[in-house]
């Protein structure tokens, strides 16, 4: 019997290119020997401060059988700091806000962040770390074939599909945050499923959720799930731009909601920690008045997708339900976003 | 008479005017798959070319809050000021987003309620076993198709059913027993395949996973197409080997 092998990523699930079912992924990064089986459930906590513009993007990444050479990329506006989070937050928070209609309900890190694209090299790796089971790279760059050559020379292997989607975000200016999982003696004996969850924390004037995926010449036709919690101190919309894929249909270039929400609950900080844990309670976005004298209440938005294929969609901006007008310099620092939801906006 | 239509000229006017800002404001439903649904058979072709959403919902007598807003970055004719500024509204929720179309689920499917409990409760913490699947060459039943070629299509739907097999694993928390099936599969002329039958199927294999190996397998697409539609069969068998079992031992 030879050993079933493959690595999945609950988000960034990594399908071998030659297997049916093409990558449901954000990501790519695979060997081409290799099947992975699909979980097909993404889960994702998001913890906004609007006053800080910081985004703290949890994501669980489901893990099975690990094999060398697998990652993943998660592309972001600035520079993100990517770090272990060591208690799964998911169970509890679907247990209080569950992924289903009709739910009603009656706390920053610095440092790290920001900065433009360091000097004039095509790549530049601002961070080198050990995150859990992963070495997380946390890469600028300026030209995407010398990206590509970067993780190939860093034992990640970039699709076909994948260089125009890395071309993309090279040309946007984005960040990357490049995981590279590093097998271990346990995982050879491992046949259990195990998660592991990772935080990439970049500063965006508004929640920002790297939704679009490589173009895939055969679109998953299994089902997924993708829900979002997001926490912050204001109701947002998640937006992407859908832009027609086929030929044969009329060209539209149109903003969508990709996730149904399917609940939006003002909620006491206190009420909120006790669903988290002590380590992603102390990122809960600040929540004093304008006074400074009481406190707002949270909200937490659940949003789910069950889309299988995610072809024409570009990113997620969450946008305010209220108008809340942009400063001069959230404005400004917008542009990369604007560029998600219109592609001749230049960054 | 001539009162009322004043009226109505003067409020269809002021929508315009209103909605003049929103120039990529387009008229027209959308299905919640994102497709755009067609115009209105009722509407006036007049109207067809011209009417806002707000204009359509009161020739359909809706509220115009309850209209889907179809809304993009720009025509190509709006200049890049033009479009800016429709952006930073959006960004700073000046625009109804929530009137956005929706498009949560596939085309005509509709939401799964139980979907995201069933996937995460299949997730994790259960052996997974280890699982091997082998997919035999295909052989032509009829047709044109060149059996080589058809095999780099076929060889790779391993993956399909290992993945349909390994939910089924994660499903029962326990090793199905090994499967031994053929897959039929009709590739028509432009090489998409039309149907998948499965031949020697196993008692115990839940139709889920039949169900799943056939999707799957449907969405592969056959190139160089064969010049007329044509069928195929090849064997698959799938075994599972539970750590610690007597199986382990082979």
């Amino acid at each position: 019997m030879r050993a079933f092998v493959g690595f999945s990523l609950a988000t960034w699930m990594v399908i071998a290119s030659f297997s049916a079912p093409a990558t449901p992924c954000g990501a790519f990064v695979a060997r081409a020997t290799k099947t992975v089986p699909s979980l097909a459930v993404e889960q994702t906590l998001i913890l906004f401060d609007a006053k800080e513009e910081l985004e703290h993007f949890v994501r669980e990444i489901a893990i099975r059988d690990p094999s060398p050479g697998f990652g993943f990329v998660v592309p972001v506006p600035e520079r993100p700091e990517v770090a272990k989070v060591k208690t799964n937050p998911f169970a509890k928070l679907a247990a209080k806000f569950p992924v289903s209609s009709g739910v009603s309900l009656a706390g920053t890190q610095k440092g790290g962040f920001g900065g433009g694209i360091a000097a004039a090299r095509a790549v530049t790796v601002l961070s080198r770390e050990r995150v859990g089971s992963f070495t997380a790279f946390v890469l600028a760059a300026s030209d995407a074939k010398a990206l590509e050559k970067w993780f190939s020379d860093n034992q990640l292997r970039v699709s076909p599909e994948a260089e125009a989607w890395l071309a993309q975000y090279v040309k946007l200016g984005f960040y990357f945050a490049a995981l590279r999982y590093e097998i271990q003696e346990k995982d050879l004996k491992s046949t259990t499923a195990r998660a592991e969850t990772v935080r990439i924390s970049f500063r965006t004037p508004l929640p920002f959720y790297p939704y679009r995926e490589p173009a895939h010449a055969t679109p998953s036709s299994l089902p997924r799930d993708l829900a979002v919690w997001l926490v912050s101190t204001q109701a947002y919309t998640p937006v992407s731009l859908f832009e027609s894929v086929s030929t044969s249909q009329t060209a539209v270039s149109e903003w969508r909601r990709p996730l149904v929400e399917h609940a939006s609950n003002a909620i006491s900080r206190v009420a909120l920690v006790s669903a988290l844990s002590d380590e992603l309670s102390q990122l809960l976005p600040s929540n004093v008045d304008r006074a400074g004298e009481g406190e707002l209440p949270l909200r937490v938005q659940v949003f789910e997708d069950q889309k299988r294929s995610r072809a024409g969609f570009g990113d997620i901006v969450m946008v305010p339900q209220r108008p809340a007008p942009l400063t001069g310099v959230a404005l400004a620092r917008s542009r990369k976003l604007m560029a998600s939801l219109d592609p001749a906006v230049v960054p | 008479m001539n009162g009322r239509f004043c009226r109505d000229l003067t409020c269809v006017l002021g929508l315009v005017a209103c909605c003049s800002l929103l120039a990529g404001c387009r008229r027209g439903s959308v299905a919640s798959n994102g497709a755009h649904a067609k115009p209105s058979s009722a509407l006036p072709s007049s109207a067809k070319r011209s009417m806002t959403p707000e204009e359509e919902a009161q020739f359909l007598g809706k509220d115009p809050e309850e209209m889907p807003l179809l809304l993009g970055p720009g025509a190509a004719f709006m200049s890049a000021s033009e479009r800016e500024q429709r952006l930073r509204e959006l960004l700073s929720g000046q625009i109804p987003s929530e009137r956005l179309p929706l498009v949560d689920t596939d085309p005509d499917a509709p939401h799964d309620p139980d979907l995201h409990a069933r996937l995460t409760s299949t997730a994790l913490g259960r052996s997974v076993g280890k699982v091997e699947v082998n997919v035999g060459l295909p052989k032509r039943l009829s047709g044109t198709i060149d059996e080589a070629q058809a095999s780099r299509t076929t060889l790779p739907m391993r993956g399909t059913f290992e993945s349909c097999f390994l939910r089924w694993v994660w499903r029962d928390g326990d090793a199905p027993p090994d499967q031994q099936f053929d897959v039929e599969l009709l590739v028509k002329d432009d090489g998409s395949v039309g149907s998948v039958t499965f031949e020697g199927k196993q008692v115990a294999t839940p139709a889920e996973f039949f169900a799943c190996a056939q999707e799957g397998a449907r969405g592969s697409q056959f190139e160089p197409p064969p010049s007329k539609p044509s069928r195929l069969r090849f064997s698959v068998d799938v075994s599972t080997v539970v750590p610690g079992g007597l199986a382990g031992l082979k």
